[in-house]
Order: C-alpha cells, then structure tokens, then sequence
C-alpha cells in the first residue's frame, strides 16, 4: 500500500519529461528564471491535458473507493482512445503465498503501455490474489481456494493492470473530486464503498444470539435480524438491517436488549413445561 | 419487505458455471479464432464466467426462445424435437438445436431462434443468412455456422434462422440452404477449420495470439490470451477559435434544422398537387415533374454491389 501511495506521488510522467529536459538544458545559456518559466509553462498544459482527459469520463465512470475519486475501466478506456494508448507485453505470473489461513495464489500481471499523443511510456503490475474479497468471501467467510474461480482472479489482476497502465500513461494518478469538479462531473456520482470496521461487542451477540434462534439457518437468521430490528422514521419509512455488519454502534446497543428479550423468550419457551412427574 | 431482485441476483448467480467441453461446439464453430476454438476444449477452466448482468441476458433469450416456440405451435406450425441434441463424433461436433418445425407437407426444417436488440435487429433486417458472418455485432457472426452445422449433422437441406426483436417483437426469418453453393463452401471452410482444431487439440498445440475484433470481452482475452489493447492513434487536441464557434454555431442550429425539415415536411403534404396564396405573404406553388426511375432486380443489383470505405463524421459534446 506504502508503496501504491509512493508511486502515485510521483510526478506525471510527462512533467518528469520536461523535468529531466530541463536538467539537461541547465548546460545552455538560459537563465533560472526562464527554466522556470518553462516549467510554469509545463504544469499549465499538463492541467489542461488532465482537464481534457476528465472531461472525457462521465458520474458513471467514476466511484469513491477510500476517501479518493477511483477511474473505472469503462472511464480508463474512453481516454485511452482519445490518447491513443496501446498496451503490449502483458505477461502473468502467478505465486504461491501464505497466511495464517493457509495457503493461496498471488496473480500479478505486468505489462507496458505507450500513448501515442503523449509520446510517453510506462511499465506498471496488476495484481489479485484468491484472497480478493469479491471472489473469496461467501457470507462473511472465507470460501476455500479451490471453490474460488481463477480464471475470474487472473482477470481482475489484468484490468487492474489495464487500468494502472492506462492512467499512469495519460497522468492521472491521484484525481481529487476538486479536479472531477472542475471537469464538470458532479460529485454525486459517488459511490460509497463501505469501509469494514471490526464489529461491535453488542452487534457480535445480537449475532450470534439470533443465530442460535434460527437454529444455525443463516437465511431464517438474515429475515429475523430484519424483522427484529424493523423501526419507522417519522416520515414512516421502514429500515431494517440484513446483516450485523449493517448494524451501527448505537444501534447495535439500543437492539442488543431486545435481542436479548427475545431469546430469553424463546429459550423459556423451547423448554419443556414443568408438569407432574408421570415416571410413576 | 421481500426482495425480489436480491432472490432473483442470487438466482442467477446459480446460473453461471463452467464445465468442462469434450468437443466442438456448434454454437461456437463460427468463431473466427482458432486459439478460441482450441482453448475452448483444452483451458475452458481459464474461460471467465460471465458477470450475473450478462447471465441475465442470456436468461432472457431462453425465455424468448420458449415464448416463440410457443407462439409457432399456437399459430398452428408442428415444433418436435426440441432441444435435440446433435452430435458428429468424426469431426469431434455437437449441440442443442431449438427445435424442429414441420411445415403443412411435412417437411422438416432445424430452427435455430435467436432473440436480440433493437440494434442488432436493425443489422438482421437488412442481412442475409451469410452476410452476418461479416455482422459489426461479432454474436451475430456465429450465427449462420450454426445452422448449417446442424443441417449437416441432420441430414436437412434446408434451415431457418427466426429472430425476435425484443422490444418491439418484431420478427424476421432467415432461410438457410445447403443448394446456396455459398451457404455449402462456408459450410466446408468451418468443417475444415474444425479439422484444423481437433488437430491441434490432439497434438497439444496452441494457435499463437492474434488481436481481432472479438478479442475485445473474449473470455480468454485477459485470462489466457493477453493480447493486449489498442486504442488507435488518438485523437488531437486543438485549441482553434474559429472551429469552437463554428462547432458551437453548429450545435445552436441543430435544433432549428429540424424544426425546418418538420414543418417542410408538413407544408409539402399539404399543399401536394395546390397552388395557394396564405395570409397575403406567402406563394405556395406545387409543379408537377417527371422523373426517371430505375426499378433494378435485386439479383441484378446485388451483381454490382461493391464495398468501399467511407468516413462517417459523428459530433459530441465532451
């Protein structure tokens, strides 16, 4: 991740261009103020450049992944084409890691791309494992490698690496939603990826309380926790959680009693009625 | 509430599935890549699985399919044998055809229906069995090889391709016949190409990577192929003045250009076959003119028919 970030604080590939043509210049007789001059000149059409490529997407070609505007592929190839980009050399390796839960496979994709409007060049990798959380988690659990599609792994190692190529070769690594604004697409094209925080105390028991009343049926246990957790807002809508992980601090610790009501209801109930002893 | 798109998402992700293949297969024998073929039987493990919005439209055409046999048997056609499975084990073939349609003297015919767009149907209406096998749609493509494969395998001299428009349900038939020496010739090549598959099957060998059309969303393209993308040489980036107003100018009247052709369009109705003065301002004289025109055969027409390139101009806004 440290060095996702590294990479994309680098300079666009372009500026690095003019950067190091510059240094090379330092030789001839102009003077400070011109290079920098130059170089003012330099940034100035790379913002315009970027504005260009920007505008070229659409809301529907971006999502917010973190905290950061994130480049679909569809937006990655509508401006590769206006940039003439073509990527070759698309090589896959796969390796074999492990973690505390075993072992798994590593896809890493590598490839070039040049941009033929651009003249600039790039090198970049893609990567996706058997641990990727849209393959490899089936409620909530880790599915076994074997019943984790590859054909599906190797494919995401490659559009992230199509995707990589495409933006570090036009420049646009690390747009800010300041610079989608600029380009005109309104930030309501945001799309919230939700962060997964650990779960809370009271949303684990409500769990696995609800859990034991559905008798371990995960189904019958997503329709009680809706059920149990129904409440209306004054403007009379209805909200339900499906999932604990739905369930917010609070929440989960204002529902936790009632939760709690109902299972010592239905374990008083599934007990058998004390009566008079028959063994005689 | 109950859910009925998360019940019918998880529906169709039951669905998707890969399996292995023994054979060729003639829904897929069209298919221009041989590394398609080849791979089909060999790596079919490294096929990707589609996304459940594709599953979805594949879903869509069986319950097409089902509709129009449906539709066939109620507007009185005899349908047997659907879903016969064909097999042609010397060229290592086979598949499912829809159905057979008996016609009134008892003859059968294989039918092969296909459900599509309101685009792709635009394409089939002005197409011939053959000329989809050159189709901008690359699915419509495999179409004809299909047909002609089961005729071969069934013994039937005669097929018919029946498409569906999805929206509009309009329908359009396209009749298939191994006595068309063009329909036989593409017959043979896709025999031999096969032949050419079972080869390198046997032999374990692989047809190198060659970027095509249907590479693009292939399932093997990022998966097994890599062949990588291009985007064409781009396009330039022009800061000119006078093309900014002209273009801008350009959009402004757009609207008004058709506004003018309407209403020219109304007034020529009108005033057909009158001459008429309206509200002391305008003269509105409609002359009669004879004009030639030459009504060709098509079979003539078709003798002369030449492609050539063209370059169409398309304006958007950005």
């Amino acid at each position: 991740m440290a060095d996702e970030r590294k990479t994309e604080n680098l300079l666009p590939l372009e500026l690095e261009n003019i950067i190091q043509e510059q240094e090379l210049a330092v030789a001839d007789a102009r003077s400070i103020d011109q290079i920098v001059g130059d170089l003012e000149k330099g940034v100035e059409s790379y913002n315009k450049l970027k504005q260009v490529a920007l505008k070229l997407t659409g809301p529907e070609d971006w999502v917010q992944l973190g905290k950061q505007p994130y480049l679909l592929e569809s937006g990655a190839q509508k401006i590769a084409k206006a940039f003439g980009v073509a990527i070759f050399d698309v090589k896959v390796d796969i390796q074999w890691q492990e973690d505390p839960k075993g072992r798994y496979q590593l896809v890493m994709a590598k490839g070039k791309a040049f941009s033929r409007k651009l003249g600039s060049y790039v090198e970049d990798i893609g990567t996706c494992s058997q641990r990727d959380k849209f393959f490899a988690i089936e409620n909530e659990k880790l599915k076994p490698i074997e019943d984790v599609d590859f054909a599906n792994v190797i494919k995401k190692a490659v559009t992230n690496l199509y995707g990589r190529l495409i933006k570090r070769v036009v420049g646009l690594m690390g747009v800010s939603w300041e610079d989608l604004d600029k380009a005109g697409i309104k930030p309501g094209a945001k799309v919230d990826f939700k962060e997964k925080k650990p779960l809370s105390p009271e949303a684990k028991k409500i769990g696995e309380l609800i859990l034991e009343m559905a008798g371990g049926d995960n189904e019958a246990a997503k329709k009680m926790l809706q059920s149990i957790s129904e409440f209306q807002t004054k403007d009379g809508k209805s909200h339900y959680a499906s999932s604990v992980t739905e369930l917010s601090e609070l929440w989960a610790k204002k529902l936790l009693p009632k939760v709690q009501k109902a299972y010592f209801d239905w374990k008083t109930a599934s007990e058998p009625e004390e009566g008079p002893d028959d063994r005689s | 509430m109950i859910d009925l798109n998360a019940k019918v998402q998880e529906y169709l992700k039951t669905k998707i599935y890969n399996s292995p293949r023994w054979s060729n297969r003639a829904s897929d024998a069209g298919h221009p890549c041989l590394r398609y073929l080849v791979f089909s039987r060999t790596k079919n493990e490294l096929r990707s699985l589609p996304t459940v919005d594709l599953q979805a439209i594949f879903e869509e055409g069986n319950l097409h399919e089902a509709g129009e046999l449906r539709i066939l048997q109620d507007a009185g056609f005899k349908i047997i044998e659907q879903q016969r499975a064909f097999e042609w084990k010397e060229k290592e073939l086979s598949g499912h055809i829809d159905a057979i349609i008996v016609d009134e003297g008892g003859k059968k015919y294989p039918l092969e229906i296909k459900s599509c767009s309101p685009n792709g149907f635009r394409t089939i209406q002005k197409s011939e069995a053959l000329d989809l096998v050159s189709a901008k749609q690359y699915w419509l493509r495999k179409y004809p090889a299909q047909i002609i494969l089961y005729m071969l395998m069934g013994g039937y001299e005669e097929g018919i391709l029946w498409f569906k428009e999805k929206v509009l349900g309009q329908r359009k038939q396209m009749n298939v016949s191994l006595n068309d020496p063009a329909v036989l010739e593409y017959g043979e090549s896709i025999l031999k190409k096969l032949e050419l598959v079972n080869q390198m099957v046997h032999r374990g060998e692989e047809p190198p990577v060659e970027r095509i059309d249907e590479c693009q969303g292939c399932p093997f393209e990022k998966t097994a192929c890599f062949p990588g993308l291009d985007f064409g040489e781009g396009m330039d980036i022009i800061d000119d003045g006078e093309y900014l107003l002209k273009l801008d100018r350009l959009d402004e009247l757009k609207e008004a250009k058709e506004e003018y052709e309407d209403i020219w369009s109304e007034i020529r109705e009108k005033f057909q076959a009158k001459n008429a003065i309206i509200g002391a301002k305008w003269k509105v004289e409609s002359r009669k003119q004879e004009r030639t025109e030459y009504r060709i055969p098509e079979e003539l027409k078709k003798q002369y028919a030449r492609k050539k390139e063209i370059w169409i101009l398309s304006i958007s806004r950005i």
